[in-house]
């Protein structure tokens, strides 16, 4: 095989030894801190998320408080406010003042009224509307009423949407007595704004971090929060949330917790939610350091391991650089092996199987130089014996001939027969010679290879041949392509083999010789190694299938030499060609149904290999 | 930004009780709001326990959350913010809208760019409005009727985001489609306007009232808007009103010359022509003798009583719708408008210069009560 040719069939490229070494070590080395990574990660992310739920149930609890203390301010207020009523003694403009004074204590009272012993409001101020606008109504049978009338404590009654401040407003009444008789002489209601209810915007952390409440109504109405347009939206979602991470009222993921407070009649949701990325800050943090750690740990990994595949590969480096030296250069140095006693072994035993090969190359070589020689010899006995041989021969035939000539009178019938078997065998003689002179030409007077059009070498076989055949012969040819070969030699081939056609023509029809051609790819996809393949179909003699190998050996016949002329020599020197070429020929025929020849030719031979 | 697209996880709530107001307000109540679509009753259902293995995802997920650059997230992208306003009054308002933005992470100089250039002429709103949304900014905050109807003008095609202040009636002059559901790309915040409240006080301040001069910008349809309600509430508290229109400086330095004699107070609706020229108008009520009263806060400027918005509490509210649709990704029209909370303030220098003697219990009413009046060109 050409070195120049790729060579197949090699194992495909795999992982090296010292890469898988270098894996191995990142595997063993940083798979158990890695894993123990993910375990304290995820513990982590347990314990702050736990501890992000519980802070959040804390603040709810805390607003919860906050709101509770708040309807206690609001109560102490009305109480207040109550107690300096005394029906009976006051004008309805005290009244009023009263009233005013009342609703100035506290910001987010944004109305109020008096209500009589029969719960018809006597006085009414709006923070929106004025006072001689508004109607006042009969509260009788209204809880508000009611209900700080019944029990003599503070009412948190219903819960309204005030469309002029665009706000949401619940109602807070408590009872006040008459200074003299002590009963209940009416009800003091004011409207409370439900976002006062809440401590005031960013005032709400978790821990470090800020956090948002919002109050709910028992049902999941909004009716308080820092955003009051979101109150306006009129949202709800169901009550009695359970803390956690969740999807919170803007749509983020928050950690979220609720709170239920029962105050005075009414029950309220606080709700606290906070960013899940601020509750998560130190699992991050945690995480980045880990995840630092894993990286230094996984560059210590690969640096560990290289230098230990570094030295473990070390020697095999070696034994391969030595090898791809008597690839390169054909020679076997020594290799010095070290490390461990196993690649010493290793070592030791390449260089003694390197001496090995060295011996057997060098006796190879030497084989090979007596080989050629010899062959060379032979090749050149061939030749000069053939040749030489041909100067007695001729001289044999030629007083043969004139034996004949002269003493034709003389010699009797038996004498003559004697003569002409001597004259026959005599030319046969000449005829094998030249035929053996011939097939050792083959490889002592080889052309150059180069272009041939083996179209006109079929064209000129044939003008040649149909010089000498009977009318009725014909060939039938395709279109050959042109390839790099001996053009002498492809004359000699086809001569041969058309010859042979027409040679071994069946008696009972003229002889059509077929000549078809085509381009074959190596299965391999070399375009080096397509050939030409070219097939010789004649509707002649024929011949048993069990002799399509013999017939192309030296001197073989298939015949007589009476039935047909011959040395059995063209097929012989046909195989000689198509094998200087780098290509096969064979041979498939059938008795009396004619023979087919199939050459195999590359289409662009290696002139030096072949 | 960030958080863009997402919606709550919250159902509107059908049938609460609405107070029974006579005037204006939201027509929908709580029954504007629908069901939204990513509701999902379920979330807080049984599928919550599986969290075993939603915690080993989210392990995971936060792994490459932290590989990918963790503690970047949560933090806005920089925005540009345009600020449209005709009123040289609005100081307070912008810079709590700047603070307040700043308190919801959007800061100005680093995440946060701010495009004003101080108040612009009426008759150049529709320029520089043009330019803004030219400019690309993400969102326009407007100050006043005008601008607003302006921005919500130029802004049509381009969606840009704008959020008012203004007085009276959004719905009224065209700028929202109501108060709950706004509609299209704007919503805002309003500063009500309680004129009945107003005259309430004057005749507590001066119960004598009995003719009232209401000063009103025909070219503002907020100050026409607050015109009809004043006339609306006048006469059940028996005061009788004489409206005046007035459009520019000139018109309000030749009518305090020349005031009626027979009014008692003077009232001013919302206009920036009226709130950019309170100077002159508080020192002509002085010099007259009446009292100037108005629906927002300008006893600082020397009227002498106030009952209606603060400008930074108007400022702080705008900011927060701001960031609501900014970092919260909230679509303006699903972002009800606001009502601005009403204060009273009293100015007693203003009282004492007209020699009007305050009642206790109105001073103790006030949320704030100013002492001195501003200087004025006259000293």
């Amino acid at each position: 095989v050409s070195s120049r040719r790729p060579i197949r069939g090699r194992s495909r490229a795999r992982w090296s030894l010292r890469r898988r070494l270098v894996a191995w070590f990142c595997v063993v080395g940083v798979v158990p801190f890695l894993s123990l990574s993910v375990w304290f990660t995820f513990r982590t992310y347990q314990l702050v998320q736990d501890q992000a739920i519980a802070q959040q149930r804390g603040t709810s609890g805390e607003v919860a408080v906050g709101v509770s203390s708040r309807v206690s301010e609001i109560d102490s207020i009305l109480r207040t406010g109550a107690e300096v009523i005394s029906p009976g003694s006051v004008t309805s403009q005290q009244r009023s003042q009263l009233l005013s004074r009342v609703l100035t204590q506290d910001q987010a009272f944004v109305g109020g009224s008096f209500i009589d012993s029969t719960g018809r409001e006597t006085e009414r101020i709006s923070e929106s509307i004025p006072s001689a606008l508004l109607e006042l109504r009969d509260l009788a049978g209204n809880d508000s009423f009611t209900v700080p009338v019944g029990t003599g404590s503070i009412h948190l009654g219903a819960i309204t949407f005030n469309r002029d401040l665009g706000v949401a407003t619940l109602e807070a009444s408590v009872p006040y007595r008459d200074a003299l008789t002590g009963e209940v002489a009416g009800v003091l209601l004011v409207e409370v704004r439900a976002q006062s209810l809440l401590p005031a915007p960013g005032s709400v952390t978790v821990g470090a971090h800020r956090a948002s409440a919002y109050l709910l109504t028992g049902d999941g109405m909004l009716i308080a929060h820092p955003i009051p347009s979101l109150v306006l939206r009129g949202l709800q979602f169901l009550p009695e949330r359970p803390a956690g991470f969740e999807t919170g009222i803007m749509g983020d993921r928050v950690v979220l917790a609720s709170q239920t407070v029962d105050l005075a009649g009414q029950k309220l949701l606080v709700v606290t939610e906070s960013p899940v990325a601020e509750a998560l800050a130190p699992f991050y943090r945690d995480s980045a350091v880990r995840l630092i750690g894993v990286g230094i740990a996984l560059i210590g990994a690969v640096g560990a391991g290289a230098l230990v595949a570094d030295g473990i590969t070390r020697s095999l480096r070696r034994l391969s650089q030595a090898t791809s030296a008597v690839t390169a250069a054909g020679v076997m140095p020594h290799v010095e092996a070290s490390g461990s006693s196993e690649v010493v072994a290793l070592g030791e035993a390449f260089n003694e199987m390197g001496d090995e090969i060295e011996r057997q190359r060098k006796e190879t070589e030497q084989y090979a130089e007596r080989l050629k020689s010899s062959n060379q010899q032979l090749e050149r006995f061939a030749f000069v014996a053939a040749h030489d041989l041909q100067e007695p021969l001729r001289k044999v035939l030629a007083f043969g001939d004139l034996l004949a000539l002269g003493a034709q009178d003389r010699l009797g019938d038996k004498e003559r027969d004697y003569l002409a078997r001597m004259q026959g065998a005599a030319g046969r003689m000449r005829d094998l010679i030249s035929n053996l002179l011939e097939y050792s030409r083959i490889s002592t007077r080889a052309q150059p290879f180069g272009p041939v059009d083996l179209d006109s070498v079929v064209n000129d076989v044939w003008a040649d041949l149909s010089r000498t055949v009977g009318s009725g012969a014909r060939m039938e040819a395709d279109p050959l392509p042109t390839i790099e070969a001996d053009r002498d030699q492809m004359y000699r081939l086809f001569l041969n083999l058309v010859g042979n056609a027409l040679k071994f023509r069946h008696p009972d029809r003229p002889p059509v010789v077929q000549i078809t051609g085509r381009i074959v790819g190596a299965p391999s996809g070399d375009p080096l190694q397509a050939q030409c393949e070219v097939l010789v179909s004649d509707n002649g003699i024929g011949f048993e299938a069990k002799y399509q190998e013999q017939i192309f050996d030296i001197f073989q016949r298939l015949h007589g030499r009476g039935e047909y002329e011959g040395t059995g020599m063209g097929l012989a020197i046909c195989r000689r060609i198509v094998e200087r070429h780098g290509g096969t020929i064979t041979a498939e025929g059938h008795p009396g149904q004619g023979a087919t020849i199939t050459v195999r030719l590359l289409l662009h031979p290696d002139s030096e290999e072949v | 930004l960030p958080k863009k697209g997402r919606s709550a996880m919250w159902i509107a709530r059908p049938g609460l009780e609405i107070a029974a107001t006579p005037r204006r307000g939201y027509p929908g109540g709580f029954d504007g709001g629908q069901r939204s679509p990513r509701c999902s009753p379920n979330a807080w259902g049984p599928g919550r326990h599986r969290w075993g293995v939603r915690r080993g995802l989210a392990v995971v997920l936060l792994l490459v959350g932290v590989l990918a650059g963790c503690g970047k997230g949560g933090e806005p992208e920089s925005v540009r913010v345009g600020i449209l306003t005709n009123s040289t009054q609005n100081a307070d308002t912008i810079a709590s809208i700047i603070s307040a933005l700043g308190r919801g992470g959007l800061v100005e100089g680093s995440n946060l760019e701010i495009v004003y250039g101080g108040p612009i002429e009426t008759d150049s709103l529709g320029t520089a409005a043009a330019a803004l949304v030219e400019g690309g900014v993400d969102l326009i905050l407007t100050v006043g009727t005008q601008p607003s109807l302006t921005a919500k003008a130029t802004t049509g095609e381009s969606g840009i985001p704008v959020v008012f202040g203004m007085g009276t009636d959004p719905v009224g002059v065209g700028l929202v489609a109501s108060m709950t559901a706004p509609g299209g790309n704007v919503t805002g915040v309003m500063s009500a306007f309680f004129p009945g409240k107003v005259l309430e006080y004057l005749l507590v301040v001066k119960p004598q009232t009995r003719r009232v001069l209401v000063l009103s910008d025909p070219g503002d349809p907020s100050s026409l808007a607050g015109v009809d309600l004043i006339r609306s509430v006048a006469g059940p508290l028996g005061v009788e009103l004489e409206v005046r229109d007035v459009s520019d400086a000139a018109e309000i330095g030749a009518l305090m010359q020349g005031l009626p004699a027979d009014v008692d107070a003077i009232m001013i609706t919302q206009s920036a022509t009226l709130t950019n020229n309170i100077g002159p108008l508080a020192a002509g009520a002085i010099r007259n003798g009446i009292p100037l009263v108005s629906g927002q806060l300008l006893t600082p400027q020397g009227a002498l009583l106030s009952y209606g918005f603060r400008r930074d509490k108007l400022g702080e509210q705008m900011a927060d719708l701001a960031l609501l649709i900014l970092v919260e990704g909230t679509q303006p029209e699903q972002v009800p408008v606001e009502t601005t909370e009403p204060y009273l303030t009293l100015n007693l220098a203003a009282a004492e210069a007209i020699g009007l003697t305050i009642p206790g219990d109105a001073i103790r009413q006030a949320y704030e009560v100013y002492r001195e009046l501003p200087p004025t060109d006259q000293g």
